[in-house]
C-alpha cells in the first residue's frame, strides 16, 4: 500500500499533464499555453531534474523517509528520472525537431546542449536497463560502480540546463552548487567510512 | 495598404484567425468572407450584399450551405481567444523573463503622457509628445509575421504608421547611418531592470541601418488588432521589423537617435556570438544552441505541433534583400 501511494506520487506531474491531454481532446480547447510543444518540454526537463536531486539526495534523507515504510524507494525515485526524462526526450523529438530523425542528428552533431542531454538520457537508459534485482545480482560490484555514475548524469544535466538558458542563468548556478553540496557530501561521508575501516591503531 | 504588402500574408493566417474573422464576417454577414477569403479586400462591404439575388436555387441552396459551415467553423475557433496568445505570450524582458510575466507585470505600467525624445544628426532634434507625433499621420493596419529567434513565429495585425513617414519629419542629415531606439528605463515600473540574476544592460537599445529603416516595411506600431497596443506587447509605441527576428521590433520606445557609428545593440552586447547587429531572419545560419531552419507558428496544440519551414527575410525577400546585395549574411548574422 505505501508503494502504491508513493508510485502514485511521482506519478503526479505526469497525470496531471495527461488529464490537461485529456481535456484538450474532449472540450477541443487548449490547455498548455500558446506554445504546448516548448512547456511540455521544459516540464518535464524539470520535473525529471527534481526527481534526479531527490535521487541523489536519498541517503542523507533517509531516516525520515524510512519511516515511509517503502520498499526499494531509491529504485522508484530513479526510475521516475528515467521516466520524466523519456517523456523530455520525446517530448523534444515531437515538438522541437518535428518528429525528423534527420533534425535530431544535425542538433546532435552540431548543439552542444543536444549532445550532452544524449549522453545524459543515455546513462540513465543504463542505469533503468541495469535496475532489476536478477541483473544488479549478475554484476554484483560492477553494478555499483555503474550506478555511481549517477553523479556524471548530474553534472551532465548541469551543463545541459546551463546551455540552454538565454540570459538568466540562476537556475543553472542553483543547481550547479546544489550538485557540488551533494557530492561533498557523499564523498566527506565515503572518506569518514574508509577512515573507520582502516585501523588506526595496531595493537 | 499598397497591395504588394500583403502579398504573403493572407488575412486568414492571422494568429487571432477566429476572432478576428468571425468578428469581421458575423459583422457583415458570412457571404463578405467566402468572396473575400483569399483577397485583402476582405473589409470592403462590396460583396456583402450579394445574400439575395440568386439565378438559380442550386446556387442558394449552395450558398447556405457554405454559410452555415462557415459559421460553424467561425464559432468554434472563436471559443479559443486568440488576441489572448498574442497579448499573453511574448519577450518584454524589462516586465520579466518568462513569457507570461510581461501581461502580469505590465498591468501598471504608465504610458500616458508618454514623450519621445528625438536626437543626434537631424534638424527636427527634441522632445515631443506623443500625440503630437502621431497626429499628422494617418494610421494604417499591417499583418505580419513575427518571427522570434527563438524559433516561434505568429501572425499579428499591427496598426500604426510607416516608420520612414516619421522619420522623413525629423530631416536627418546626411551623415545620419543609423537611427538608435532606446526603450523606457524605469525600474520602479519595470521590475525585471533591477533584476539581479539577468546578463541584459538597460536600458534596451535596438537599431537599423538608415536604408533598413528607411524601407517601406519598417512600422511603427500604436496598435494591434484594432485595439490600443497591451501595455504587455510594447505600448504605447513599438518598433516592428518583420523580417528581423522579434527581438529588433524595440518596445515602449523613448529615444529615437541618428548616428553615424554603428551602435551596439542589447543582446550583441549580452552575447555577440548568439545575437548579431543585423539578425536578419535567416534559416541557413543557425543560432549556436538551436537550429532556425524551421519555426513553431502560435498557437500550436499538443496534438498538431505546427512546424513550419522558415523562410528567408521571414518571407519578405522580395521587399528587402536589396538591402544586403553583396553582403555575406553567414558573416553579419
Amino acid at each position: 500500500m505505501p508503494t502504491f501511494a508513493f508510485l502514485s506520487v511521482c506519478a503526479v506531474p505526469f497525470l496531471w499533464v495527461f488529464l490537461r491531454a485529456i481535456c484538450t481532446l474532449i472540450f477541443d480547447k487548449n490547455y498548455f499555453g500558446a506554445d504546448p510543444g516548448m512547456e511540455l518540454v521544459t516540464f518535464f526537463g524539470q520535473v525529471a531534474i527534481v526527481f534526479l536531486f531527490m535521487t541523489l539526495s536519498f541517503s542523507h534523507l533517509g531516516r525520515p523517509l524510512k519511516t515511509l515504510r517503502v520498499p526499494r524507494m531509491r529504485r522508484i525515485l530513479g526510475l521516475s528520472v528515467f521516466f520524466y526524462a523519456t517523456l523530455h526526450f520525446a517530448s523534444y523529438l515531437i515538438f522541437l525537431a518535428g518528429f525528423e530523425f534527420e533534425k535530431y542528428y544535425y542538433d546532435l552533431v552540431t548543439k552542444n546542449r543536444i549532445i550532452l542531454g544524449s549522453f545524459a538520457y543515455f546513462f540513465l537508459f543504463l542505469l533503468a536497463a541495469t535496475s532489476i534485482d536478477s541483473v544488479a545480482r549478475n554484476l554484483g560490484i560492477a553494478w555499483v560502480y555503474l550506478h555511481r555514475s549517477v553523479y556524471l548524469i548530474a553534472g551532465l544535466v548541469v551543463f545541459h540546463v546551463f546551455l540552454s538558458a538565454k540570459e538568466n542563468f540562476s537556475f543553472s548556478v542553483f543547481l550547479f552548487c546544489g550538485c557540488l553540496a551533494l557530492l561533498g557530501v557523499r564523498l566527506s561521508k565515503a572518506w569518514r567510512r574508509s577512515k573507520l575501516r582502516t585501523p588506526i591503531f595496531k595493537a | 495598404m499598397p497591395k504588394k504588402l500583403s502579398r504573403n500574408t493572407h488575412e486568414n493566417e492571422v494568429t487571432d484567425e477566429s476572432v478576428y474573422l468571425s468578428r469581421r464576417s458575423l459583422l457583415k454577414g458570412f457571404g463578405g468572407s467566402i468572396l473575400g477569403y483569399h483577397s485583402p479586400l476582405l473589409y470592403s462591404d462590396k460583396s456583402s450584399s450579394t445574400g439575395n439575388e440568386f439565378g438559380s436555387e442550386l446556387h442558394q441552396m449552395l450558398f447556405q450551405k457554405i454559410k452555415s459551415r462557415l459559421k460553424e467553423d467561425a464559432i468554434k475557433l472563436a471559443e479559443s481567444t486568440p488576441f489572448n496568445y498574442a497579448s499573453s505570450y511574448n519577450n518584454f524582458y524589462e516586465f520579466g523573463s518568462g513569457k507570461s510575466d510581461p501581461k502580469k507585470n505590465a498591468k501598471k505600467f504608465i504610458t500616458d503622457p508618454w514623450e519621445v525624445s528625438v536626437q543626434g544628426e537631424c534638424d527636427g532634434a527634441g522632445t515631443y509628445h506623443l500625440e503630437d507625433l502621431v497626429r499628422p499621420h494617418l494610421l494604417e493596419e499591417r499583418i505580419y509575421r513575427l518571427r522570434c529567434v527563438e524559433a516561434w513565429s505568429m501572425v499579428i495585425p499591427w496598426v500604426g504608421l510607416p516608420l520612414l513617414s516619421l522619420l522623413k519629419r525629423f530631416k536627418p542629415r546626411s551623415n545620419a547611418k543609423y537611427v538608435k531606439f532606446e526603450t523606457l528605463y524605469d525600474p520602479i515600473q519595470m521590475p525585471g531592470q533591477k533584476s539581479l540574476f539577468s546578463a541584459i544592460e538597460y536600458p534596451y537599445v535596438e537599431a537599423l541601418r538608415m536604408d533598413e529603416a528607411t524601407n517601406e516595411l519598417s512600422f511603427l506600431a500604436l496598435g494591434m488588432y484594432g485595439k490600443i497596443l497591451p501595455n504587455q506587447n510594447g505600448a504605447p509605441i513599438r518598433l516592428v521589423v518583420p523580417w528581423k527576428y522579434g527581438f529588433k521590433s524595440i518596445k515602449s520606445i523613448v529615444k529615437i537617435e541618428f548616428v553615424e557609428e554603428r551602435p551596439v545593440t542589447t543582446w550583441m552586447k549580452s552575447n555577440p556570438r548568439e545575437y548579431g547587429f543585423y539578425s536578419n531572419v535567416n534559416p541557413s545560419v543557425d543560432h549556436p544552441r538551436w537550429s532556425q531552419a524551421t519555426e513553431r507558428r502560435l498557437p500550436s496544440s499538443i496534438f498538431s505541433p505546427n512546424i513550419r519551414p522558415t523562410e528567408m527575410f521571414n518571407g519578405y525577400g522580395d521587399e528587402v534583400a536589396y538591402l544586403y546585395r553583396g553582403m555575406d549574411l553567414k558573416k553579419f548574422y
